[in-house]
């Protein structure tokens, strides 16, 4: 198990609709964490919900402010 | 849950890209526009049914016909069975989605009688029922077809009509014959059956009733005088037989992810355990001509980057080396690989060897099936010690380091210094080393004997579960060794696979008692459920001895007798004779004639090719090609819609594929396995869709961008999208840190926002993460 605080990996996150949510998330070489997982941990929705939503990854920029 | 129909449940099971039905190549037709509908039903996973050639076969023939739409359907895995059966969601074909119980005719390919109980699931998710006399004409027309029929007595009350011998040969008299039917107003359902049955190479099992005896011995009667056994059907010439060209090209992992090019069908070699040998008799070659654009036509149109050569026994191609040598100088620049899934020890040369190494070594398989000479020839395997020794030194010397070895138990006569000699044989085959001293891999695979239906084995017992255990255990002790890896299957596998190739028909029963306690995907060893079974014999109140440990006389009726697949019963016999002699029948092909039977001599003959007595070793000449300078790309793709369901290494797979197809020159890595220069960035999970992902290649100089994205997105399915493709950068960072956005919406539900504003208020917010995660 890996200790990681969501709070340093997730640059943004916005409802944008009761059930429409965007956010940004941030990764790293030994780090990363994807939408189904944070979906998991801050909303604590259960897992067929999760499973049947749309996830659509809008694109990736390189993070400027760390390189 | 919100769940309607089978895209509803794709994110939630395994392998989704399973149900898709939107693979390059796959037929799609308007259904208001064809007269025919028939579903090719395949009792089986996705992964296996698609590897199985002969649904290829008919998919194309029927599909070339614009008044009839073929489609397929296979075994649903049991996740999606579970969520179809809780929401009430009738099982669809792959292509155009449409319930199975709408369709006019399902055809079953039966291969193997593991899959019986997997027939039951698809019809019962298709809300039809099991037996023939229960449907009427409101249902489809069921039928079957595949090697199982030689015997499809077990199964028989399950289907309206049942194919015996090649299906090309049948399939479309079949289609015309329903045709014909529904335009004289569908006028009852015996009155179709009667006019199939006018059909060489189909049963129609209602026309039969079966009697038993007290001593419980089936006897079969016909009903009509007219027709009292079914001839099985042959394709005289291969050569003018449809062959699918641009096969279906499957997501996922299917079993054989590879081009297959059926060089011959049939094999007389006669050893006398093997039903295919009698089952698929005379041996009719393809002609190399024919060959060699099917092989053409088939890599333009599917990408594949290995070539299967397909049949019993495929060295035993009268022509395999010149066919190897003109493959290969195809292929080779192509960096595809050529295999030859089957062959005997003593007929692989190293000439061929080196033919098939030319591009990458693929994998190498010998089946002495019995340890000692005296077994070997019992069984008319005419190999001997040397040949299998000789060509596992071949192998190890030309760089192969993976052997694999079948043998069989409980052959007839077989004694414990029979079992012995296995051990002795292993034992010799270890101490082969390499060009550079070093020991191959010996991996030995052991199944139970099974006597199957149409073989001189038909009358002789199989050996009983315990003794079967005993000699696996033994086996398994004494090849203990290192370098050897020992697989065998389970015995009661066998023994059902047993009493299921030789019943008769009230094994019908057995089947629906044993699924209906949950018996689904025998052949595999995690669902396979032996107590079940046991349960199920005693409620059915089957005999299994009575079907497997007993040796038949040879003068009773056996349940298949009806079932002429043209080998007299008088060959059989002396074939059993010869055996307990341990005398060799010689193969006719290149010989005298053995009187099986099959053959007619006007029609139906063995059609073999005059060997090829030319040098088959061309050197390979050195190319003196200017290298040319390569360039490195960055291709930008979208993936979308149903393309989420795609795993990385699939998608992988896809791009191979279609950039073969457009015949992009990706620059192939060097040594023993090359590989296209091709590489990914960062995995999406799967059901993730993506506006844009990126992949590298390495191409030609001249090769422009802008053409690539135009040809490699003609050859993409549906949700693929080629956006861009540039110079990649001539660094990739790779330390730096990535900014991803996603939006996510949820089908059912709200997101709390009390939540979201309870996160954005914490200081921290740590979790737990599991260190290796499913992707």
């Amino acid at each position: 198990m890996k200790k990681l605080d969501l709070k340093d990996m997730i640059v943004n996150i916005d409802l944008l609709l009761p059930h429409k949510l965007q956010m940004t998330l941030k990764s790293e070489p030994g780090k990363t964490i994807r939408p189904f997982e944070v979906i998991t941990e801050v909303f604590n929705l259960p897992e067929e919900i999760i499973k049947q939503a749309s996830i659509v990854k809008q694109g990736t920029v390189r993070n400027t402010r760390n390189a | 849950m919100s769940i309607k129909t089978i895209q509803d449940i794709l994110p939630l099971v395994e392998k989704p890209s399973r149900y898709l039905g939107s693979e390059i190549n796959r037929i799609k037709k308007d259904h208001s526009k064809i007269k025919l509908s028939i579903a090719l039903a395949f009792p089986d996973l996705y992964e296996i049914g698609t590897s199985h050639f002969g649904v290829q076969i008919l998919y194309n023939i029927l599909n070339k016909h614009k008044e009839i739409a073929a489609e397929r359907i296979f075994a649903p895995g049991v996740d999606m069975e579970a969520y179809l059966r809780k929401f009430k969601i009738s099982l669809m074909s792959l292509e155009s989605h449409k319930p199975l119980n709408s369709f006019d005719i399902i055809g079953f390919s039966l291969l193997c009688e593991l899959n019986y109980t997997n027939v039951l699931t698809i019809l019962d998710l298709a809300n039809i029922p099991f037996f023939s006399s229960q449907r009427d004409l409101s249902y489809p027309l069921i039928i079957a077809g595949g090697p199982c029929t030689g015997n499809p007595e077990p199964v028989a009350d399950f289907f309206d009509a049942i194919v015996i011998g090649d299906g090309e040969r049948v399939i479309m008299n079949i289609a015309r014959t329903w045709l014909k039917w529904k335009d004289s107003c569908k006028d009852g359902k015996e009155n179709l059956l009667k006019m199939l049955s006018h059909i060489e190479g189909v049963y129609i099992p209602a026309f039969y009733e079966p009697k038993f005896d007290g001593s419980g011995f089936q006897t079969i009667l016909p009903k009509f005088s007219q027709y009292t056994n079914v001839k099985r059907a042959i394709i005289e010439d291969l050569d003018k037989a449809p062959f699918p060209d641009a096969p279906i090209i499957p997501y996922g992992k299917p079993e054989h992810d590879r081009l297959r090019l059926e060089v011959s069908r049939g094999c007389t070699r006669g050893c006398r355990f093997c039903q295919a040998g009698m089952l698929y008799r005379p041996v009719r070659e393809k002609n190399i001509t024919t060959l060699l654009e099917a092989a053409e036509a088939s890599i333009a149109a599917t990408g594949y980057e290995d070539i299967s050569l397909l049949s019993l026994s495929t060295s035993d191609y009268s022509c395999i080396a010149p066919l190897m040598a003109s493959l290969m100088d195809k292929c080779e620049s192509r960096h595809i690989a050529v295999s030859l899934p089957s062959f005997r020890a003593g007929t692989l040369t190293p000439e061929l060897m080196n033919q098939i190494k030319r591009v990458r070594k693929t994998g190498f398989t010998i089946a002495p099936e019995a340890g000692s000479q005296r077994l070997r020839d019992v069984i008319n395997k005419n190999i001997s010690e040397k040949n299998v020794i000789d060509t596992v030194k071949y192998s190890f010397n030309l760089g192969w380091q993976v052997i694999k070895l079948y043998f069989m138990i409980g052959l007839p006569t077989e004694t414990d210094d029979d079992l012995q000699s296995i051990i002795d044989l292993v034992k010799e085959l270890r101490k082969i080393r390499g060009p550079i001293r070093q020991r191959g891999k010996i991996n030995i695979s052991v199944t139970t004997f099974i006597p199957k239906p149409h073989t001189p084995f038909q009358w002789a017992p199989q050996i009983s579960l315990a003794e079967s255990n005993s000699k696996m255990r033994w086996l398994q002790n004494n090849l203990n060794m290192p370098g050897i890896h020992f697989k065998w299957q389970n015995p009661e596998v066998s023994l059902l696979e047993g009493l299921l190739a030789r019943g008769d028909r009230r094994l019908s029963h057995l089947l629906v008692t044993a699924y209906k306690k949950g018996c689904k995907f025998d052949g595999w060893s995690d669902k396979f459920q032996y107590q079940l079974w046991k349960e199920s014999f005693s409620e059915a109140e089957t005999d299994v001895d009575f079907f497997t440990t007993r040796a038949r006389d040879m003068d009773e009726s056996l349940p298949w007798d009806h079932i002429d697949i043209r080998i007299t019963q008088e060959f059989l016999k002396k074939e059993w004779e010869n055996a307990i002699k341990g005398e060799h029948t010689p193969d006719c092909r290149w010989g005298d004639c053995s009187d099986c039977g099959v053959c007619d001599f006007n029609d139906i003959n063995p059609k073999v090719f005059e060997r090829n007595k030319e040098e088959t070793t061309k050197e390979i000449q050195a190319k003196n090609q200017i290298k040319p300078f390569y360039k490195k790309l960055k291709v930008s793709y979208s993936k979308q819609e149903q393309a989420k369901y795609f795993g990385h290494l699939e998608l992988a797979n896809i791009f191979f594929r279609a950039m073969s197809r457009a015949k992009i020159p990706v620059k192939y890595s060097e040594g023993f396995h090359p590989m296209p220069r091709v590489s990914f960035e960062d995995p999406l999970p799967i059901g993730m869709e993506s506006l844009n992902e990126a992949f590298y290649i390495i191409v030609p100089d001249d090769m422009k961008s802008k053409a690539i994205v135009k040809n490699l997105n003609k050859h993409l399915p549906e949700g693929l999208f080629i956006n861009d493709c540039r110079l990649a950068p001539a660094k990739t960072a790779i330390n730096t840190s990535k900014l991803s956005t996603y939006l996510v919406t949820l089908k059912k539900g709200f997101f709390d926002k009390e939540k979201l504003q309870r996160f954005r208020k914490n200081a921290e917010f740590v979790i737990f993460q599991k260190k290796e995660r499913e992707t």
